[in-house]
């Protein structure tokens, strides 16, 4: 059958989904699948309260062990054209925004914004690593500016270091809100003064403190490399490519100011994005459109974050009660910071499996045509979403699965973290707030998807 | 959201479906048996090929043959019977939509587009052969029709 593509009839689609783009949502799962998949979180947090290692194992498994000299030379040759690839692409989205049509059924940037690149990366990190680190194409630029400045872009600056990853966590909390709070989060003008005013600002810090700014300013640098430390695969600090087991990495964390920041905005807004799925929340809303819906949005996802946040600093706090530790709040709460990663990436994948599985089809038929000019660069313009590669089921049980194993995750490095501060007595006492608030976290997601 | 199917589909379908008559009294309650007044029905199953649009318009006079009817109206720019309607898988789902204005109607997923004229009532048919959560949407108001939820 000929395309027809010049004949098309209809105007560009204005999807209502609060979540970028799409306009397809998960059906709510089965009472019983939420049943079982609370039972068995609850189960093995009791049971790794009693079972779990009495000395802690993480930290010792973190570092792993090299892989063959041959496997880290290919992956290095990999990482020049891979740079190139993010580049290009980077370069089209925006160029797309600003440029393409105002059609997100035609144009690249939202797809290639919400789907490939923000949950794309969330699911790619933890497998294969921080290879945002390399491939961002703001570190690129930033790089390259400080070689052009004769300063060496690896060699960090110690004069942004005061602001922690806290610029980190207003750039996802300003992403987070184009995407669930703003009206029209599919709107090209939207995305394209986004994705600019991102670049500047972080460009800027780069110019200011050097390119190492970007690995700690930029929002998504940040979150991709929390995400890797779930990885099997990292780099020492030799450069020297490793294999560990994976979740080790979250002993080796690195928690600075503002990185719980970054894991509670987006442990919220994935919430925030559930919460605006359900049908309460559609009551809450009512008729309400435009600037009025997007102020009502607003409220809601910082108040999901306040809440989600509040949740954990009681938790925390009682956990300093119960070890009778004399410790301030705030380094209580960045020592547990770790645990939630899993939990956020079991949220994300919850939420956008789907999402990334069939609107990913569009990303790649959008590909050959990015601006809507009609080009077939790579012969998948004419591609069509397959609704039927996973089932419903399927997408159920991926859903349950992600957030009962981000939920077991996060015990368990709570509970390798507890057995390193304190001892064994009291580690198994002071977890049972921390547990508290990972099964509340877990039945509430789970509860977003029973009533999707 | 692939383009293709969707501009192709809408194109098919607008190109097959007919306006049978403009005329008959405006009643608002009489769409659940659209024998009554002018009526469009526009019929798309989507299959695993790419012909999914295959598109047929039916004669006003004999009742809609479906396992599910969704009455809705679009009436001052708001929508009267929308939110989520839950239908089965596989079953026949005929969405009777009156409005007072033009509109054109797109039922994402199975890519389904219909004119809407305004005072008449169009019927889409639709094979629930997907699951999952569907937007029914109007383009030119911009705004939720209704949500289809089947299972």
């Amino acid at each position: 059958m000929a395309p027809i593509a010049g004949a098309a009839v209809v105007a560009g689609a204005t999807p209502a989904a609060a979540h970028g783009v799409g306009s397809r949502a998960d059906l709510p799962v089965e009472p019983w699948l939420f049943a079982y998949g609370a039972a068995f979180a609850l189960l093995i947090s009791f049971a790794a309260l009693r079972l779990l290692w009495p000395t802690p194992r993480l930290a010792a498994a973190a570092d792993g062990s090299a892989v063959p000299g041959a496997v880290d030379a290919a992956a290095r040759r990999l990482a020049l054209p891979a740079q190139a690839i993010a580049l290009a692409l980077f370069a089209t989205t925006l160029a797309a925004a600003w440029f393409g049509p105002d059609d997100v059924s035609a144009n690249l940037a939202p797809t290639a914004l919400y789907i490939a690149f923000w949950v794309g990366m969330q699911v790619v990190s933890p497998v294969v690593g921080d290879v945002w680190r390399r491939l961002n194409p703001l570190w690129v630029i930033a790089a390259a500016l400080d070689r052009l400045r004769g300063r060496d872009p690896e060699v960090s600056t110690a004069s942004g270091a005061w602001a922690g990853h806290w610029p980190a966590a207003l750039g996802l909390l300003a992403f987070l809100w184009l995407e669930l709070a703003y009206h029209e989060p599919a709107s090209l003008s939207a995305i394209a003064v986004f994705l600019s005013a991102h670049t500047v600002a972080v460009l800027v810090g780069a110019a200011r403190f050097g390119a190492g700014w970007v690995r700690t300013g930029d929002g998504f640098a940040v979150l991709f490399s929390l995400l890797a430390a779930l990885s099997p695969l990292h780099r020492d600090a030799d450069g020297r490519l490793r294999v560990r087991i994976p979740g080790s990495g979250l002993a080796a964390v690195e928690v600075r100011p503002g990185t719980l920041g970054v894991v509670l905005v987006v442990l919220g807004g994935t919430t925030f994005d559930g919460v605006t799925r359900t049908r309460w929340w559609g009551d809450v809303v009512g008729d309400r459109r435009g600037w009025e819906l997007t102020a009502v949005s607003t409220l809601g996802l910082l108040l999901t974050i306040a809440a989600v946040s509040l949740v954990y600093v009681l938790a925390v706090h009682f956990v300093g009660v119960l070890a009778r530790e004399d410790l301030d709040l705030v380094a209580q709460a960045r020592r547990w910071a770790p645990s939630l990663i899993p939990i956020a990436l079991g949220y994300t994948i919850a939420h956008y499996f789907s999402l990334l599985v069939f609107e990913g089809q569009s990303f790649v038929a959008l590909l050959s045509d990015p601006l809507g000019e009609g080009w077939d660069l790579f012969g998948t313009a004419a591609d069509t979403v397959d609704y039927t590669v996973v089932t419903a089921d399927q997408i159920a049980y991926v859903q349950v699965a992600a957030i009962v194993i981000g939920h077991v995750a996060g015990v368990v490095a709570a509970h390798d973290r507890a057995v390193e501060r304190y001892s064994p007595r009291t580690a198994v006492v002071s977890q049972y707030p921390l547990l508290a608030v990972m099964i509340a976290y877990t039945v509430s997601g789970l509860l977003l998807l029973l009533n999707a | 959201m692939g383009r293709s199917p969707f501009r192709r589909a809408a194109a098919l379908v607008a190109a097959t479906s007919l306006l049978v008559a403009a005329c008959g009294d405006d009643d608002p309650d009489t769409t659940a048996e659209p024998a009554e007044q002018a009526t469009t029905t526009t019929q798309a199953s989507p299959g695993a090929d790419q012909d999914r649009a295959a598109a047929t318009t039916t004669s006003s006079a004999a009742p809609v043959q479906a396992d599910e009817v969704i009455e809705v109206e679009v009436r001052g720019g708001e929508v009267v019977g929308g939110g989520r309607h839950e239908v089965a898988l596989g079953d026949t789902v005929a969405i009777i939509i009156s409005s007072d204005v033009a509109d054109e109607v797109h039922v994402h997923g199975y890519d389904v587009s219909a004119h809407l004229d305004p005072g008449a009532s169009t019927t889409l048919l639709v094979e629930a052969s997907l699951p999952g959560v569907w937007e029914v949407e109007l383009h030119d108001l911009g705004s939720l029709l209704l949500e289809l939820a089947v299972s």
